[in-house]
């Protein structure tokens, strides 16, 4: 019994790790927020331990002390003056920090990507400094140091976009645009979800976002604006083309695939995950998806492909794992 | 003597004597039954008070039961046409035809089938479909195949109102329809028998190389791909899709025949419908959803799937009757259609379509030039085009 408390904090310690935690404080302002939490849980901490120390005395305390804690004096000193003062001053530098990532509001050159939360992923649309519309899904990837401006929507329900690594929860509101911004302070990979009940399958509307240097991230969104490469699987591009999936998602470079129902599948091969960030993203799990998204994700909006045979499945997933 | 009026029995006692006959009535009924003494046989007849009473009860339910302010579907073309396919093959052994006396075997029901020429003047429309849709307990009617296809029924109710004034000759051009019914030799008549109108005979109903379907609800099935025609004729075999017109029919056809029937179709140069013109506001608005879809409707292109280089076993739709597209349209919105593998992908993407897209879409595809064997359509070929 005696090792049990410290295996229990070693554990909760253990859930503060990991990409899609808000202690990591990856990003400007996450990382500000983390030095205010623990600034307010020392502080206060301290502050109830003396409250206890005070109280300790006054009941238990030798004469002389007992009759010091009853002057006025005391009320005013740390009654009313102590908690003014300190936590005055703690609701200004709250605001500072709140307000700090208003400052990126001015900042020159942001990447901008607007996310639009949809049942149940995510529509990711790069918009590049030439004006071009760059559409991409349920990943993203931003220059490290640069800040990132992301426009908020929804396509259908209220949705909540959280990157707990970088920032805080940001509604999605049908008919509105909310705006996020933040700076990712290191390279690396962090996990987001919907934060707002949004139907069924809300539990399973996740993302990756990686953070990357900043000349790895232009020549990928270079990449990413451009078709992928020629298909070394025709027979699954025609399985692809022939069973109408290109009605609702875009190949780019793919006359018959330029849908815009689902999400666009340029280079999906590429990505970190598949289904919003629930499954692996590699040929078998494209197969299981085909297969059986409805069991996967129940009452997602594609149709059932129940009629896809064995082999067409395999040549379609192999397809799928190539746009790279 | 003095007279002593009765004394009132208390009302204890007279719910008792009512127990007892209600008892005693049972009891009777199931004796009537067990010993076996009412003499079930049709040539017995039934006696003239239980005539009275099947009579009398068959009546009175179907007037209460039948839905008179139904409305019934607007008359497509040829509606009564499509119902005079139906009844040649699945009313006529028992109900006969104009002229004729019905058939000596079906004579011998009880009740005996009546003849329908004067059914639509004893019925109302509304009586008439709900006869034809549910059918009539213990007296050899049965219900309609499809128990989801009520729509249906109508093509016969639309033949039963025609009845009445056709000649026998006319009833068998009629029920023929596209079908080269021609008397039968000596010989085919010993070995085929009589050149009766099968339920199977597709010509009654479907496309020949010299006509059309019958009825605009009747789809077009010269130069349909191969696989779909194979798929629709086993998926109506199973069950898997409703229709009380094409279940009997392929229920009697077995793989081979199917697969033959599905090679000659694919491979027909047949007519297209005869159909109006369709309303250009619709044909332009469907041709908009066919070619690039509704996204905030979610609905992809209609061209994805039923266009260039689709799946064998995807319909063509080019030039297929309006009035059918949409009312398999409104199938698979109801729910009827999607049992099958394909179905459920029409279904999902027919159940976001709103009641105008459907028309349009119907209506920009019945203006399309009609699909022929292989690629290409109808007029491609006739222009000498490869």
């Amino acid at each position: 019994m005696k090792r049990a408390g410290p295996l229990l904090l070693l554990l909760l310690v253990a859930a503060c790790a990991g990409p899609q935690s808000a202690l990591s404080g990856a990003g400007s302002g996450s990382g500000r927020a983390l030095l205010l939490t623990i600034v307010m849980t020392v502080g206060f901490t301290a502050v109830f331990a003396l409250v206890l120390g005070l109280t300790a005395l006054a009941i238990f305390g030798p004469q002389g002390w007992r009759e010091r804690f009853g002057r006025e004096g005391w009320v005013y000193g740390l009654g009313i003056a102590f908690p003014v003062v300190v936590i005055g001053a703690l609701l200004l530098w709250g605001f500072a920090i709140l307000g700090a990532d208003e400052a990126l509001a001015d900042a020159e050159d942001p990447v901008r990507i607007e996310v639009t939360g949809e049942r149940w992923w995510w529509r990711v649309t790069y918009l590049t400094d030439d004006g071009r519309r760059v559409e991409s899904a349920n990943e993203l990837r931003v220059p490290v140091g640069r800040t990132v401006e992301l426009a908020l929507k929804s396509a259908d329900v209220i949705h909540s976009f959280w990157l707990p690594a970088y920032a805080g929860k940001t509604d999605m509101i049908p008919g509105r645009t909310n705006t996020l911004r933040f700076v990712a302070d290191e390279a690396g990979r962090v996990r987001g979800q919907c934060a707002e009940y949004c139907g069924g399958a809300h539990a399973f509307m996740a993302f990756w976002v990686e953070a990357m240097p900043e000349a790895a991230f232009e020549d990928w969104l270079e990449h990413e604006a451009g078709p992928p490469p020629e298909t070394s699987f025709p027979d699954g591009e025609t399985v692809f083309l022939s069973s109408g999936c290109g009605g609702c998602h875009a190949v780019r470079g793919t006359p018959g695939a330029s849908g815009e129902i689902g999400p666009n599948l340029s280079h999906v091969g590429s990505r970190t995950s598949l289904g919003a960030g629930i499954m692996p993203n590699d040929r078998e799990a494209f197969v299981r998806w085909v297969a059986d998204h409805q069991e996967i994700k129940p009452e997602n909006n594609m149709p059932p492909y129940d009629i896809l045979n064995d082999e067409e499945l395999a040549a379609l997933g192999a397809y799928l794992e190539g746009l790279q | 003597m003095r007279f002593r009026p009765p004394r009132p029995d208390s009302p204890k006692r007279v719910l008792g004597y009512l127990a007892g006959l209600v008892l005693f009535g049972i009891v009777g009924a199931i004796a009537l039954a067990y010993t076996g003494l009412y003499n079930i046989a049709a040539d017995h007849g039934h006696p003239p008070p239980v005539y009275w009473f099947l009579e009398v009860g068959m009546t009175r339910s179907i007037e209460l039961h039948a839905d008179n302010d139904e409305v019934p579907p607007p008359a497509a073309p040829g509606l009564a046409r499509l119902g005079a396919g139906h009844f040649a093959g699945g009313c006529e052994y028992c109900h006969g035809k104009p002229g004729v006396p019905p058939d000596p075997i079906s004579r011998r029901m009880l009740p005996m089938p009546p003849k329908l020429e004067r059914a639509s003047d004893h019925w109302t429309q509304g009586e008439l479909a709900w006869i034809l849709d549910h059918g009539i307990q213990a007296s050899g009617m049965p219900a309609w195949p499809s128990q989801v296809r009520a729509d249906e029924v109508w093509a016969v109710v639309a033949f039963l109102e025609e009845l009445p004034n056709l000649s026998t000759a006319e009833y068998e051009r009629m029920v023929a329809g596209n079908a080269r019914l021609g008397a039968r030799s000596a010989d085919e008549i010993t070995d085929w028998g009589e050149a009766e109108a099968s339920l199977t005979g597709c010509a009654r109903c479907h496309d020949t190389p010299d006509a059309p379907p019958v009825s605009t609800l009747v789809p077009r099935l010269g130069g349909q791909s191969r696989d779909y025609l194979l798929a629709a004729l086993k998926q109506y075999h199973l069950g898997d899709r409703e229709s009380g017109f094409m279940m009997p029919v392929a229920a009697a056809l077995d793989a081979a025949q199917r697969s033959r029937l599905a090679d000659y179709y694919a491979a027909l140069e047949t007519p297209p419908h005869e159909q109006a013109p369709p309303d250009e506001g619709a044909v332009a608005r469907g041709e908009q959803l066919a070619l690039f879809g509704d996204k905030d409707g979610m609905i992809p292109s209609c061209r994805s799937c039923h266009g260039e280089g689709a799946r064998a076993d995807y319909p063509k739709l080019d030039g297929q009757s309006a009035d059918y597209l949409a009312q398999q349209l409104r199938l698979w919105q109801d729910g009827v259609h999607g049992r099958s593998e394909a179905g459920r992908i029409m279904a999902t993407i027919a159940q976001r379509m709103s009641a105008e897209q459907v028309k349009d879409s119907a209506a920009y595809y019945a203006s399309r030039p009609a699909f022929a064997p292989g690629g290409g359509t109808r007029q491609a070929r006739a222009d000498g085009a490869p």
